[in-house]
């Protein structure tokens, strides 16, 4: 999903490392080889000091590659993320823990793409035509064999990899169904007593498959199966290689060259016996192939829905709903017009959609019916100033002023502390104190507050509140009563809860039904 | 900078030992089979080394073919690497295998003793994550990186053995210079572990906060902080690499002493060796061809299981975060708390209808593994000094959210690790009723059978038969992600469910806190009507009215008890009781003055 530079220098480096290890075995082995029949006049200095100059080459060449690969690796995960994450402005994607989890794996394969595979496999492909271009020019013994080998490994590859996209495939899949099983599994924990087969297979755990417990038992299958792949290629490999050296030295092979006997002659045995060494990094690398065309995959089928986000007119008189509710939720249809200032409190059981017609009023989520500021109609899509503050708010990992102002508008300090104090929100002053994920953990309560606090900060004019009384004690609901009843004089506040405080002075009740069709619309007299 | 915990806990490998044997999972038998048949091979290969450097010896200096023997010798010794090679790799694929299977058994045996009461203390994401991969982390960790780890020893002794017996000189040289084992254990012990750990958590702290954003994206996108945040991800991504690279340069550095020594050490035995061929050095006994190349191949032996052992090092990472979960559920697996004596056949007939008799009565924490089995005793979360149920009672327990009310059903009902609970089984409503995804039916039976009449009366003893005559296809409507039910109409399809049931005693934890006042009225009506038969304990702080009890108990945080029966404007879900990690202990008390003011009129309802 992004034509970025290759890594030239990870390349190069490996490279460089692959090509000094194989050159120090077949330069020592020749060394020594030749050292044993020393001709007269040999200049045994000069393959002892390119002998001990490629150790140091292999080193350095080692250290940078290592430096060079992760520090690249790092920048390019960075760069990703911001890619998918740019991408995904103004969009929602399917709110599930696993998925966003899941991303920052992806993108991570995605970035890892040089240092995991290209340049491993790259510098062995590089190496052993090297190999096969010196054999063949300088006619060494045993050259068809290298060359053999070169084939063989190639095509080892190749069978490696198709299988290995095939299981990657099949992994993913099963690693989806157990994700959904899984979920369902343990959503129903609460009626787990309730099951007989799950209670008897604790009595007879011999029968594991009677019951409906998931098992993960597929998803390792498919993951030991690849790795097991990689090691069967490596395997074959090292046998044929193996096979290869008996060969080359038995002289099954009438050999036509020059170098019968020579000291050069002990380089292709020596390549490939060690063949297995080096070479097999490749069958690992095919691995990890498979894992980055899988993400590629899961990337380029990201589904986000776009949020359509539009500025609309200030509200004079009412918004009123017509027919209005949340699209593909059984939730109750509306008919209400709601005034222009005030708090508006919609009440109903649990599951009844109190939270649905919230988020599509403000316009998170798509909604069937008609809403009008003044008479006049809405078009879809959410308005930019208006604010809603979720049921389980999120808390961004940062400082308290981060999440107070995820936007940047400087928006005044003072402020901000003093909001925080009117909620009942000193404990998590300082602003600079660091909240959220990897910060101080905050209660239910807080959370719920401080997201309020956010909302209000951004001065809507129409605010959304998801249940804010659940989970505080009474004298705080008392306390986010009278902020909501000071800001009630300029904004429109529409509070959905099952509870509503006496603190709160509400001017029109909404009250979904039970069912379907029918709403029910009180207004009392704005007198309390 | 970036800072590793190191928690007061068993070592990993101790643990790992523990598990071994406490769950019959036979690592200790395939990791010694592993390293046997990887040590063999190994050790054949350098025997087929032996031969190899022969045939150079008959090319090179004695300008002769391969004898047969040494050809032989050769393919035999490689034919051997081979073989045992492919055995190993088959060995170590069926261990992790079958180890993993018995995991995920013991798992499922800890989530059906635990049940809701330990899977409600995590996210659904939190439990998959262990399932998937904690488990196989562990597992290869105990099966690939310990078998490496033993290797990594045994190889390099092996061919330090060959070289001596080949040529002392370089044999003492090499142990001289390189003091193998106990120095490059520590150098790849400490290095590769602070690399690997640096890394991890660095690359950890960058997907964090990308999810972290990433969850975030519709409120960031309700406040237009998509493209602040964007910015400041790209400062705190760029931030973290420039830290996290300033601290892995030093870690690469001890890599790249393992790497330094391997190379050295080939390059300088070559030169060494060559030399000494040529009569240029003169130490020890003289050298052949064959001896130098022999030597030659053995040295990077010396040095590449430890590489080898580096590069999987992550995997001992991972298998020490992947402890910290497993450990307390693992240890939880056999009942370690001792049942004190209850419920035996007595032969009066008021002990007969005793359905619980407890006294000193202690619930504790699901996750400390040390209840009473350790010597010294945990503290208990929840005490009473005193409760006793009889069959048909009907007992109001009240508390403040958080106070422990669902911990001490949780007891009763035996998923949490208490001193007494309940011999019969029993039924929970709980808060959320749960609604599954697949037809009414299988909602209702649950692996069970029904028949169809028996299914649709219990429908109609709830008052769902009209909801019921409205579905498309009745009892087999598939619910879906959006079941067309109402809170309170989800909550009447729980109590069918627990109606279906015979099991007579019955849990309900706050079955109408998040219904509007007149529907808690009337599910809460219809409640007392179904279970007139049952023995129920109810956990509410809505009102209900006291003469449907002849029970009362109130909990308490901390040793101050209440006499107040309910409490009502805390409307707070307590789901995080267990999880709440203040030491006050919960006081259960029995609210004896009601039961007397009431008791002529509950003694009547029970009549009924």
């Amino acid at each position: 999903m992004s034509n970025d530079k290759p890594a030239y220098l990870t390349i190069l480096l490996a490279l460089l490392h692959g090509i000094a290890g194989v050159s120090i075995l077949v330069i020592s082995s020749w060394f020594i080889a030749i050292s044993a029949i020393a001709p007269l006049g040999f200049n045994y200095v000069i393959p002892a000091v390119v002998i001990r100059v490629l150790a140091l080459l292999r080193i350095a060449s080692g250290y940078a590659s290592m430096w060079v690969g992760h520090n690249d690796l790092l920048a390019r995960i960075a760069k990703e993320r911001l890619l998918v994450f740019r991408q995904l402005e103004n969009n929602q994607i399917a709110d599930k823990a696993y998925t966003t989890e899941a991303l920052a794996q992806h993108t991570e394969e995605l970035a890892g793409k040089w240092i995991a595979w290209v340049a491993p496999l790259s510098s062995v492909i590089f190496i052993f035509s090297g190999l096969c271009v010196t054999a063949m020019y300088f006619a060494l013994p045993g050259t068809f064999f290298i060359v053999a080998l070169f084939v063989t490994w190639l095509a080892a590859v190749v069978v490696q990899g198709l299988g290995a996209l095939t299981i990657a495939n099949e992994a993913n899949k099963a690693n989806k169904q157990f994700r959904q099983q899984s979920a369902d599994f343990f959503n129903r924990s609460a009626i787990w007593h309730l099951d007989k087969s799950m209670v008897q297979s604790d009595a007879a755990a011999s029968n594991p498959k009677s019951n409906k417990i998931p098992s993960a038992n597929q998803v390792w299958r498919y993951q030991l199966a690849q790795k097991a792949k990689a090691q069967s290629a490596a395997w074959w490999f090292q046998g044929i290689a193996f096979l290869f050296v008996t060969l080359v030295m038995s002289g099954v092979l009438p050999v036509t060259s020059a170098f019968v006997f020579a000291p050069v002659a002990i380089i292709v045995p020596m390549v490939l016996l060690a063949a297995p060494d080096w070479a097999s990094t490749g069958f690992l690398s095919v691995s990890k192939f498979a894992q980055y065309k899988q993400s590629v995959g899961v990337l380029k089928k990201l589904n986000a829905t776009p949020i359509k986000q539009y500025r609309d007119r200030e509200i004079k008189h009412s918004l009123s709903l017509i027919q209005y509710s949340a699209k593909g939720r059984h939730a109750s249809m509306v008919n209400a017009s709601l005034p222009a200032k005030g708090t508006v409190c919609i009440s109903g059981a649990s599951g009844c959609g109190k939270s649905s017609l919230l988020q599509s009023i403000i316009g998170l989520l798509p909604a069937t019916g008609q809403r009008e500021i003044d008479g006049v109609s809405m078009p879809e899509g959410m308005v930019t100033n208006w604010r809603y503050v979720e049921q389980e708010p999120i808390v961004l990992s940062g400082s308290v002023s981060l999440n107070l102002d995820p936007a940047g508008n400087n928006i005044s300090q003072h402020d901000m502390s003093e909001l925080l104090t009117q909620l009942g929100l000193k404990e998590i002053l300082p602003l600079t104190n660091w909240v959220g994920k990897a910060g101080r953990p905050l209660s239910g309560g807080e959370q719920k507050r401080l997201a309020l606090a956010r909302a209000i900060l951004a001065k809507p004019p129409v605010l959304a509140v998801d249940e804010p009384f659940e989970g505080l004690d009474s004298y705080t609901q008392q306390k986010v009563s009278e902020v909501l009843n000071s800001l009630s004089a300029t904004t429109l506040i529409l509070v959905a809860s099952h509870t509503t405080p006496d603190a709160l002075n509400v001017k029109t009740h909404l009250q979904l039904s039970e069912a379907n069709t029918k709403t029910l619309l009180h207004t009392k007299c704005a007198t309390s | 900078m970036i800072k590793e915990k190191v928690p007061n806990r068993q070592t990993l490998t101790q643990w790992c030992k523990d598990m071994d044997s406490a769950h019959t999972l036979g690592l200790r038998r395939s990791l010694m089979s592993q390293v046997v048949v990887k040590c063999l091979s190994l050790f054949s290969l350098i025997i087929g080394f032996y031969y190899f450097s022969n045939i150079a010896q008959d090319w090179v200096v004695n300008k002769t073919p391969a004898l047969q023997s040494d050809v032989a010798g050769l393919s035999v010794c490689l034919g051997i690497t081979w073989v045992l090679q492919g055995v190993a790799n088959r060995l170590s694929c069926q261990a992790k295998g079958s180890v993993l299977n018995k995991l995920e058994q013991k798992l499922s045996k800890v989530f059906v003793s635990r049940q809701h009461a330990l899977v409600r203390q995590h996210s659904v994401y939190y439990w998959q994550t262990l399932w998937l991969q904690h488990l196989q982390a562990f597992t290869d960790w105990a099966l690939e990186y310990r078998v490496q780890q033993t290797i990594a020893v045994v190889v390099p002794l092996l061919a330090l053995t060959v070289i001596f017996y080949v040529n002392p000189v370089i044999g003492f040289g090499l142990l001289i210079t390189l003091p193998v084992v106990p120095l490059f254990m520590i150098i790849v012990g400490k290095g590769a572990a602070a690399l690997h750990r640096k890394h991890f958590v660095a690359l950890e702290r960058l997907g964090s906060l990308f999810t972290d954003r990433l969850a975030a994206l519709p409120m960031l996108a309700n406040f237009q902080a998509h493209q602040r945040q964007t910015v400041l991800l790209k400062e705190a991504s760029e931030n973290l690499n420039t830290r996290t690279m300033r601290v892995v340069s030093v870690a690469f550095l001890s890599n790249s002493v393992l790497d330094f020594f391997a190379t050295l050490a080939v390059a300088l035995v070559a030169v060494f060796i060559g030399f000494s061929l040529l009569g240029e050095l003169e130490i020890g006994p003289s050298i052949t061809l064959q001896q130098g190349l022999w030597v030659l191949l053995t040295v990077p032996l010396l040095l590449s299981e430890m590489r080898k052992l580096g590069q999987i090092y992550h995997q001992k990472a991972q298998a020490e975060a992947a402890q910290e979960e497993l450990a307390p559920l693992y240890s939880n697996v056999p009942n370690t708390v001792l049942l004190q004596s209850h419920a035996q056949s007595a032969d009066n007939p008021e002990e007969m209808s005793r359905l619980l008799d407890a006294s000193n009565f202690n619930v504790f924490d699901l996750r400390d593994p040390a209840s009473i089995n350790g010597g010294h005793v945990q503290p208990a979360l929840l005490n009473a000094s005193s409760l006793k149920i009889s069959k048909g009672d009907k007992v109001l327990l009240s508390g403040k959210s958080g106070a422990g009310k669902t911990l001490l059903l949780e007891a009763l009902s035996g998923q949490r690790p208490a001193t007494h609970k309940f011999e019969q089984s029993v039924v929970w409503i709980t808060q959320h009723p749960v609604i599954t995804p697949g037809t009414v039916r299988e909602n209702l039976c649950l692996n069970d059978n029904y028949s169809d009449d028996t299914l649709v009366k219990a429908l109609q003893n709830v008052e769902l038969e009209t909801w019921l005559a409205l579905l498309p296809y009745g009892l087999d409507t598939v619910m879906t992600d959006y079941p067309q039910l109402s809170g309170g109409e989800a909550q009447r399809l729980s109590l069918a469910r627990a109606l279906l049931r015979d099991e007579s005693i019955w849990l309900l934890d706050e079955p109408t806190a998040h219904l509007p006042d007149e529907q808690h009225n009337r599910l809460a009506q219809l409640i007392k009507r179904l279970g007139e038969s049952k023995t129920l304990i109810w956990a509410s702080h809505k009102a209900l009215p006291s003469n449907w009890f002849n029970q009362f108990w109130s909990i308490e945080k901390k040793a101050s008890i209440s006499h107040e029966k309910s409490r009502s404007g805390d409307e707070k879900g307590d789901c995080d009781v267990g999880s709440s990690n203040s030491n006050a202990v919960s006081v259960v008390k029995v609210v004896n003055s009601i039961v007397n003011k009431k008791g002529g009129l509950s003694e009547k309802e029970r009549k009924f």
